[in-house]
């Protein structure tokens, strides 16, 4: 605490010391601060109210479908266009600001300052005011109306060149749409043409990938047959070629035959008369059957039906299936030879051309992109045609001056009394600046440890010999601080009244 | 030198050298001999008492200008000639050797000027005339076995006598021709003159006078760079405010048991109903 304390008593011992300072330094802030506001030059705005009447039946229809350019759209190119340098020039060349600029690089610079300086407000949806500041009054209005003027210029033939330069840009930009999807079609088809059996059919498919699955399939079926081929070679091999008819007598014997014709006669004569045909050929094998000696030796086969083995049917069924079969395998195993040379063909062009998917695909893309955004150009050319038919119809924007521009009598700016606080405020922190900055910078000893700080031998301290001043004394010299400062805030006042007054 | 009255070499034309009573001192600034015991007294005595012993230690040992003390300060206005008054005083009252107050710091308004012996001879003299014997120009004064040694007045008409000698010399014989004495030498600002930078060789002990929050650090580094080969450079804070509690121990404390008279405490009072 006691630090502390001593600490306060150092600062208030040099601040009270370097009064002098800070009073000074607050005096000579406030004469230049308060000379250099009375020097200020005064600044003017004239203003104009203007009404511009966005076609407010017109908008709702057309939202969407139209390029329809909104009011703060429309505001923003207002200001825009007002603001271009070549209209810039033209108002500084109708009014007096051309005096102001005589060389090429003041007038550049007035330019760029007009771009600041004039000012568009939105005051509502529909009222807009213009301004523009000028130590000259007169100039101001002049500006101002200027500015008024090249904006009814302008906003005669806007909205249609506007659009007409929309126009232009869709038309070249379809234009360069339809090259660049021509280009991408001719691509696509070189592609299709060049890669056509390794593209991918409608199925989702390659055709490789078919020759493979052929190929398989092929080679089941080869084996199925060569199965099948083989079974039956078994069978065949393990079935007669003949087979041993069973009768009841002895096979060959005359009397059978003859008993048989016999029956068969009689059947006949039952039937038929004896001049029918079949009955007169029946007989005629009876009799001779009888003419027939009876002959017990096994002979060869002889005409009318006298073998005793007949051939096997069912082995010529397997015989005839083997045919069958072999000749299937032929087809297959021919078939497979095929299948396999296509597939490996088919392979080896894949193989050597791995990203031709990919770049087929990104060829489709590129074109479907295409397609996509010349289409909608295409619409959008088509929608901008109908919003320019129902723009030229209406008159569509109306522009009514509310308050025409007029050269102001009393000055915006500065505000010199404001400023005049500022200065007051400003020396009143500079004083204390001052001040601070003082015992900031202060190197001096306030007792003996400080002066022991030297590492030399000290020799002791001593008090103050004059006597401390007297109560009347303290009074005097802080009465003579607040003197001066009263005499700074009096200026003031003075100051606040004049410029008070001139306002 | 035009604006110094010429002197004529006439003793009698002179101011007398009288003795310099206890007023002319205080005009100058005298605070060890007033009236009671003073705070300021105190913390004169307390630095004369090391001053003092400081001295005693180059005076035994032979040193050259053991008995020379120089007290000098950075910057005008610290109090040189005022601390060179009360020290010497202290001196004197604390030792048995006369204590001679010499005054080398010529600004208008000086040492010599203040006790009433502007125009004694004295210093200047000295150095213009190694033939004078110091003991004729040293002025005595109401406190015993404190001396003064004025200025001087530069003689126009001495001319070229041959017989002047620098000032270091001149002080140098001072303190050669009275061993037994001590020579307080009050000299102008190490920073505005050159005079105690060149003494400063010849003295075995310097006292650098500081003014309290004012000198600056880095103007008390410049001055004691001018003296740097000196033996014994001793600080004293001058003018330190009485609110600063670091000055020496319990010293208010004491300066307010010696400014009040001790009253005893009051006797009990006995209740007279009892």
């Amino acid at each position: 605490m006691d630090g502390l304390q001593e600490l306060l008593s150092r600062y208030g011992v040099l601040a009270w010391r370097k009064r002098w300072y800070a009073v000074a330094a607050a005096w000579l802030f406030c004469l230049i601060g308060w000379i250099g506001i009375a020097t200020l030059p005064n600044q003017f705005e004239a203003t104009a109210r203007v009404y511009i009447d966005a076609d407010a039946v017109l908008t709702p229809l057309l939202r969407g479908i139209a390029v329809d350019s909104s009011l703060t759209d429309q505001l923003d190119l207002l200001q825009h266009m007002l603001l271009s340098r070549p209209n810039l020039e033209r108002i500084i060349d109708k009014t007096d600001l051309q005096y102001s600029a005589t060389t090429a690089t003041d007038k550049e610079r007035l330019v760029e300052s007009m771009e600041h300086s004039v000012k568009v407000i939105a005051q509502t949806r529909n009222i807009f005011s213009i301004s523009f500041r000028n130590e000259n009054p007169q100039l101001a209005a002049d500006v101002v109306q200027a500015v008024l003027a090249s904006f009814v210029e302008n906003k005669a033939g806007n909205n249609k060149s506007d659009i007409e330069n929309a126009q232009i840009f869709l038309d070249s930009q379809i234009d360069l749409y339809e090259k660049q999807l021509r280009a991408a079609e001719e691509k696509r088809a070189a592609f299709k043409k060049k890669f056509i059996e390794l593209i991918p059919g409608d199925n989702g498919m390659n055709r490789v990938e078919a020759a493979r699955q052929n190929l398989q399939l092929l080679t089941g079926q080869l084996a199925d047959a060569k199965a099948r081929r083989a079974l039956l070679a078994n069978e065949l091999a393990h079935t007669d070629a003949l087979v041993v008819t069973e009768t009841t007598g002895v096979a060959g014997d005359p009397h059978t035959d003859l008993r048989a014709a016999e029956n068969r006669l009689r059947d006949l004569r039952q039937i038929y008369t004896d001049a029918y045909p079949d009955v007169i050929i029946q007989k005629r094998v009876v009799e001779n059957l009888r003419s027939q000696p009876p002959s017990p030796t096994i002979a060869a086969p002889a005409p009318g039906g006298q073998n005793r083995s007949a051939p096997n049917p069912v082995y010529e069924q397997l015989k005839l299936r083997l045919v069958d079969a072999n000749a299937q395998l032929d087809s297959l195993t021919r078939q497979v030879t095929d299948a396999t040379a296509d597939f490996g063909r088919l392979n080896g062009i894949a193989r050597g051309a791995p990203e031709l998917e990919a770049s087929y695909t990104n060829l489709n893309r590129d074109y479907d992109v295409l397609q996509k955004n010349y289409s909608e150009l295409l619409a959008r050319r088509e929608s901008m045609r109908i919003g320019n038919a129902a723009q030229i119809r209406a008159s569509n924007v109306k522009m009514v001056i509310i308050d025409p521009p007029v050269a102001p009598r009393l000055p915006v700016a500065p505000n010199r009394v404001l400023l005049a606080i500022a200065v007051l405020l400003g020396a009143l922190a500079s004083g204390v600046g001052v001040v601070v900055a003082q015992i900031a910078l202060d190197q001096s000893f306030h007792n003996l440890v400080e002066l022991r700080a030297m590492s030399l031998p000290v020799i002791g301290s001593v008090s103050l010999a004059v006597m401390p001043p007297s109560l009347g004394e303290r009074i005097r010299k802080v009465a003579a601080v607040l003197a001066a400062l009263g005499a700074l805030f009096a200026l003031f006042s003075f100051v606040l009244l004049f410029f008070f007054r001139q306002a | 030198m035009s604006d110094v009255t010429p002197v004529p070499n006439d003793p009698a034309a002179y101011e007398a050298a009288a003795i310099r009573t206890l007023t002319d001192l205080a005009r100058a600034g005298l605070v060890i001999e007033q009236e009671g015991r003073t705070r300021l007294g105190d913390e004169f005595r307390i630095a004369g008492s090391r001053v003092n012993a400081t001295m005693k230690v180059s005076i035994d040992g032979a040193e050259r200008g053991g008995n020379l003390l120089l007290v000098t300060s950075t910057r005008p206005g610290e109090g040189k000639s005022f601390s060179s008054l009360n020290l010497a005083a202290g001196l004197a009252q604390m030792t048995e050797r006369p204590v001679i107050l010499v005054d080398i710091d010529s600004k208008p308004g000086c040492l010599s000027d203040l006790v009433g012996l502007r125009r004694a001879r004295g210093m200047f003299n000295l150095v213009q005339d190694n033939a004078i014997p110091p003991a004729s120009l040293i002025v005595p004064t109401e406190i015993p076995g404190l001396f003064i040694l004025p200025l001087g007045v530069p003689d126009a008409n001495a001319g070229i006598t041959g017989r002047e000698r620098p000032l270091a010399v001149t002080t140098e014989a001072l303190g050669l021709a009275m061993p037994d004495a001590t020579f307080v030498l009050d000299t102008g600002p190490l920073l505005s003159t050159s005079d105690p930078s060149v003494l400063a060789p010849a003295v075995a002990q310097i006292i650098m006078v500081v003014e309290a929050e004012r000198t600056q650090r880095a103007e008390l580094d410049a001055a004691l760079d001018l003296i740097r080969d000196s033996r014994r450079i001793l600080l004293l804070l001058n003018k330190t405010s009485a609110r600063a509690r670091s000055s020496f121990g319990a010293y208010s404390y004491y300066g307010d048991y010696y400014a009040k008279p001790v009253v005893p405490p009051p006797p009990p009072t006995i209740p007279p109903d009892s």
